[in-house]
């Protein structure tokens, strides 16, 4: 060919690929109503499917419907039976006896006995087992000291089995979340004769045995997890899907042209594109009991100070934050319990309401001033506030820096770290001020509060008041719902309203893209999602 | 050329030692452990966490135990899977980034050859402007870009590709292609130069002055000499797209090495990172040793003067 025709042809292709690419996208082929079940997990390959040893969302989503626990969760968070038919509570709120249903079977066929429990609990706690969220089972009585190796004898922790179908747990001291805390994944049970026979069983599909309403059937490491329904699980009838798909791309890009091709039934979708999908109504936004603030290190001055703190809290704009650089959905928050989890009685949030104006500029400037008065300084101090690399941690620091500025005029410079050697310098309490974020692991405030206890090991704010430590250490053993949850509310107004230990910013919220024709999933603020009667109509 | 050979050998084996021992001091060395994350472990946990993956012995004692179990091939447990031990993930993840790695290699060297060779031949005119074109543009955009936008045109507008993950040949032409880009540039650039600078020496001249015919001169005699820069760069290259592209592997769900080596940075997942650094060096090294025996064969002048370059 001559080099004026091949230009030529060069010419036409390029002209074509050029229309094509502009010609909006083409329709997905519909696909077929398959009650296959395609879901993408962010957070990419899981590093073990035992319960005990998850300590993520995303393996905690697949174990979820790998197992079952004593109880389950229904569509509205309520307790509902789950291998255990009914419980009793003992007055004093420490023993808690299940009857378990006869008719509960493993993937194998074995029935699940109290003794399965027993087994599985035991062997989380060991010494040597390296469970991550162990201390979620250190309600129950002795289990902490078994943990730790001071009790060697494990019949001395509380949990008995009374015979094959009758379990017993006895707590040393009441905790009325106790039973909402026996569906998360820490807690599931595993099969005892194939755990003693191939402590491998975990590895593979073939020997992976599990009593929830879904088995493992593939597990292609790296790539997909196959799950399909127990044909022994007690409650088969109420599972509707043939099969689950869990991929495991990590690019949320990709994640959502796989959505767009229709690849894939349930993904997260990038943050960028949030407040769109929002704002057209194609996304599913829930709110996550994970609370984002600043901490100030309440030990190193100037934030010894209280009017310091409350000046740096109150200046800042929340509201503006959420709804115009997040947009995500999230909640901007005026105490420190996030909005949606539970108090006991009902949603912590909306019992304690507000605690502070958001925004309150003029408030802040005045506490500015007699702060400053106080420390005996004419001018705020240089203060670098440390910030992972992350993003999400490091647009707040961004942020409040910039109202700072505005509000207080005072210049606060930002120091940006790797994600683990910033959190390594928080704990070390090596920081100044910092936004951090903190979730609670089961519904309940009290999981929160905790952390701002004196000589707690996470309380990195280094946040020390008696009167906070005596409300909540009454907290922790009040038998009566509503007393406890007055006494966290009071806890909490101490901490915010009258010591503002840190400025907290929102609360998080998961925003997902689900395929419409999708129905009966369960979320929830805490626990991982439950697919169980989840189904596609046509 | 043996002798040659084998002090290269000795050598490599020598920096493969340092460069272990190195990432060990260095990676030990870097604030944050595995366990530094915002989830609330208790200090019993965390104590028995440590005990669990030998961390909590003293650092020289590490050191030892890891080098005695090199020895032994044995690369250790990773904190990324419980499930399988870092042998395993190696054996599962590294044929596919070499699989892929291999084809978008292929299509490197003969895309980024062939247009280098156009391009010299056709210099200053439309071949050579194409071919500069186009290796400006795959060096200059990123490869994450380009997957997406690939992504975006033939899997989502047109849907004859898949989006993601591994599986068909089909799954290896949008990754292996956003891989090949850049090395295809880099190579189309250096093989026009090296082209243009040989196609001007005095042989050439002498030859077609001689009678040769153009092909017989460009084929017989200057490609093989354009080649050897070429060659040179192909080890480093290859080892380079050989364990895989972080990005790639990320963006299109590859169940590949590359991306976990990467992860396992920020993730301080020590026996992952030493892992990392000995396949990643053993196939540098490898790579490297290879181009020193095909510079010998290619080049005569090696091979008579014993190696000094």
């Amino acid at each position: 060919m001559q080099s004026g025709s091949r230009t030529k042809v060069a010419v036409l292709m390029l002209v074509a690929a050029a229309f094509l690419a502009a010609s909006g996208s083409w329709p997905a082929g519909a696909a077929p109503v398959r009650q296959v079940l395609r879901v993408n997990l962010d957070g990419g390959e899981p590093a073990s499917l035992d319960p005990p040893l998850i300590d993520n969302r995303a393996a905690g989503t697949v174990s979820k419907q790998l197992f079952e626990g004593l109880v389950r969760l229904d569509k509205d968070g309520k307790v509902i039976p789950g291998v255990a038919e009914r419980w009793q509570v003992s007055p004093d709120g420490r023993v808690y006896t299940f009857n378990l249903r006869r008719n509960a079977r493993w993937s194998n066929g074995d029935p699940v006995t109290a003794g399965d429990f027993v087994y599985s609990y035991i062997r989380a706690l060991g010494p040597r087992f390296g469970a991550p969220l162990v201390d979620n089972l250190f309600f129950i009585a002795s289990a902490e000291d078994f943990n730790g190796g001071k009790v060697t004898d494990a019949a001395q922790v509380g949990i008995k089995a009374v015979d094959d179908f009758t379990l017993e747990i006895r707590l040393h001291t009441p905790a009325a979340f106790f039973l909402s805390l026996l569906s998360f994944f820490s807690m599931m049970p595993v099969n005892p004769r194939a755990d003693r026979a191939n402590p491998r069983w975990k590895n593979e599909a073939a020997t992976f045995v599990s009593n929830g309403p879904f088995r493992l059937a593939q597990w292609v490491h790296e790539q997909r997890i196959v799950l399909e329904p127990n044909p022994n699980y007690w409650a088969r009838d109420k599972v509707r899907l043939e099969s689950i798909e869990f991929t495991l791309v990590t690019s949320r890009t990709t994640a959502y042209q796989m959505f767009q091709t229709g690849q894939s039934d349930i993904i997260d979708p990038p943050t960028e594109l949030n407040a769109r999908l929002i704002a057209e109504k194609r996304a599913i936004i829930k709110p996550q009991a994970r609370t984002y603030f600043v901490r100030f290190n309440n030990k190193v001055s100037p934030f010894t100070n209280v009017n310091i703190r409350k000046a740096l809290s109150l200046a800042i704009n929340r509201e503006a934050y959420t709804k115009r650089v997040l947009q995500g959905g999230q909640i901007s928050l005026r105490g420190f319990i996030p909005h949606g989890l539970s108090s006991g009685t009902g949603d912590f949030r909306k019992q304690a309401g507000d605690l502070y104006k958001d925004g309150d500029v003029v408030r802040a400037r005045e506490h500015l001033q007699s702060g400053l008065r106080e420390l005996g300084l004419s001018s705020f101090p240089q203060v670098t506030m440390r910030a992972s690399a992350r993003e999400d941690t490091r647009r707040i620091a961004e942020f409040v820096q910039a109202q700072w500025r505005q509000a207080l005029r005072i210049q606060v410079t930002i120091e940006v770290m790797e994600q683990r050697a910033f959190v390594a310098a928080v704990r070390a309490k090596d920081y100044v001020v910092a936004p951090f974020s903190t979730g609670a692991d089961y519904d309940d405030a009290a999981n929160l509060m905790g952390q701002f206890k004196t000589g707690d090991f996470f309380n990195f704010t280094q946040y020390s008041n008696p009167e906070y430590d005596r409300l909540i250490t009454a907290a922790d053993r009040e038998t009566n719902p509503q007393r406890r949850t007055q006494l966290m509310i009071d806890a909490e107004k101490i901490l915010i309203q009258q010591d503002m230990a840190i400025a907290p910013m929102y609360t998080n919220t998961v925003v997902v893209l689900q395929n419409p024709k999708l129905k009966n999933v369960f979320r929830y603020v805490v626990f991982e999602d439950d697919y169980r009667e989840a189904f596609f109509e046509p | 050329m043996a002798a040659y050979l084998a002090r290269r050998l000795f050598l490599s084996l020598l920096t493969f030692w340092v460069i272990i021992t190195v990432t060990f001091i260095l990676m030990h060395s870097i604030p944050g452990d595995p366990f530094a994350s915002e989830a609330r472990i208790s200090p019993q946990a965390l104590a028995n966490l440590r005990r669990f993956y030998g961390l909590d012995q003293p650092l020289p004692v590490q050191y030892l135990k890891y080098i005695f179990n090199l020895l032994r091939l044995d690369l250790g447990r990773s904190l990324r899977s419980e499930v399988r031990d870092i042998n395993r993930i190696i054996a599962d993840g590294l044929p596919v980034s070499a699989l892929l790695g291999l084809e978008a290699l292929l299509l490197a060297v003969l895309g980024g050859v062939t247009l280098g060779i156009l391009a010299a031949l056709g210099h200053n005119r439309l071949p050579d402007h194409v071919s500069i074109g186009t290796a400006v543009v795959g060096i200059s955009v990123p490869s994450f870009i380009l997957a997406t936008l690939l992504i975006d045109v033939f899997a989502v507008r047109l849907g004859i590709l898949p989006v993601s993950q591994w599986g068909t040949w089909r799954h290896t032409l949008l990754p292996a292609f956003s891989l090949a880009l850049a090395p295809l540039a880099y190579l189309a650039r250096l093989t026009r130069s090296s082209m243009l600078e040989e196609l001007s020496q005095d042989y050439v001249r002498a030859a077609t002055a001689r009678g040769l015919s153009r092909a017989r001169v460009v084929v017989g005699h200057t490609l093989r000499n354009a080649l050897l820069p070429v060659v040179t760069v192909l080890g480093p290259l290859s080892a380079g797209i050989l364990t895989g592209s972080f990005i790639i592997e990320n963006i299109f769900g590859i169940p590949g090495i590359g991306k976990i080596f990467v992860l396992s940075i920020s993730d301080r997942d020590y026996p992952l990172i030493l892992a990392g650094v000995v396949v990643y060096s053993a196939l540098l090294l490898l790579a490297n040793f290879l181009v020193d025996v095909a510079y010998s064969t290619l080049d005569p002048r090696i091979r008579v003067l014993g190696g000094a370059r």
